[in-house]
């Protein structure tokens, strides 16, 4: 089952997208990244650095490590979104969404407030690239790993970020 | 700067694939009993949550006909040479220099915003 804070933040993304026209598959995440804002632009950065949100003095820039895979840039414009939308309370600041970190990875320097952030980041962005409400018009009755594939390709986003939302959304058993 | 968790977590990563690739799948167990470590020791070494010995680095790849090149990152993987610390909002943090690089064309001097 999903906890409720997590089915709190889809509603918020599923919201979100209606509000803004752009309740479609695949969504057009840079729209909504633009209409919260923020200005995206697409660079070489390091190579475990995935993005970054800079807040600064009212200005919110979204950048995107363009040598990375489209689906893993699609998903990191969705996770600064969600810093932007959900922590507009942090005033100036600078997010950086490092490639390797996972929810499971402990990072000795960070805080607990800011692990959370980050989940919740994770959690916005699944939600936004796959809405719960947009995704079961897609299902049938038997997911098999070739249906995944093409709600993965439908979505724009990776198998495997497709495949954990499923098993979020208690579609699929986890393995 | 080095980033210590970071090269724990890459070496732990080659070493799970090291393991899993075997045919048969070799078990935590079975890796175990070849280091001459506990089952617990493998979990955490391949999570990144404790540090392997040279010994049992070399040991690994003594078994298993490789090079420790093999298994632990390049440096530059690990070690940001010219990271810089930036700070947004009062904050200090450490960046890459291609990120610092593009934060700075974002982010012109303060003399010069005006």
């Amino acid at each position: 089952m999903r906890k409720p804070y997590a089915r709190a933040i889809d509603t918020r993304a599923t919201e979100l997208l209606r509000k803004f026209n752009l309740f479609n598959a695949p969504v057009d995440v840079q729209a909504v990244a633009e209409r919260l804002g923020a200005a995206v632009v697409f660079d070489d950065l390091d190579d475990d650095v995935s993005g970054f949100l800079l807040k600064e003095k009212k200005v919110a820039t979204i950048a995107v490590n363009k040598l990375h895979h489209p689906n893993r840039q699609r998903f990191t414009m969705a996770h600064e979104c969600g810093h932007l939308y959900l922590h507009a309370d942090q005033g100036d600041r600078l997010w950086v969404d490092k490639a390797y970190t996972s929810i499971f990875y402990r990072d000795a320097s960070s805080s607990t407030g800011d692990k959370l952030a980050e989940i919740q980041a994770n959690q916005f962005a699944a939600g936004l690239l796959m809405p719960e409400g947009l995704l079961r018009e897609h299902l049938t009755e038997e997911l098999s790993d070739v249906d995944i594939f093409r709600l993965a390709l439908r979505f724009q986003v990776s198998e495997q970020a497709m495949t954990l939302r499923l098993v979020s959304l208690d579609v699929l058993e986890s393995a | 700067m080095l980033d210590s968790d970071r090269l724990y977590l890459l070496i732990g990563q080659n070493v799970r694939r090291i393991r899993e690739t075997q045919t048969p799948r070799m078990s935590q167990e079975d890796l175990a009993e070849v280091l001459g470590l506990k089952r617990t020791s493998i979990t955490n070494i391949e999570r990144g949550n404790q540090k392997p010995t040279l010994d049992t680095l070399y040991r690994l790849c003594e078994h298993f006909g490789l090079e420790v090149s093999e298994v632990v990152p390049r440096v530059e993987e690990v070690a940001h040479v010219n990271s810089r610390s930036i700070v947004v909002g009062g904050k200090s943090q450490e960046v890459g220099a291609k990120t610092a690089t593009l934060l700075d064309r974002l982010r012109p001097p303060s003399r010069a915003r005006r």
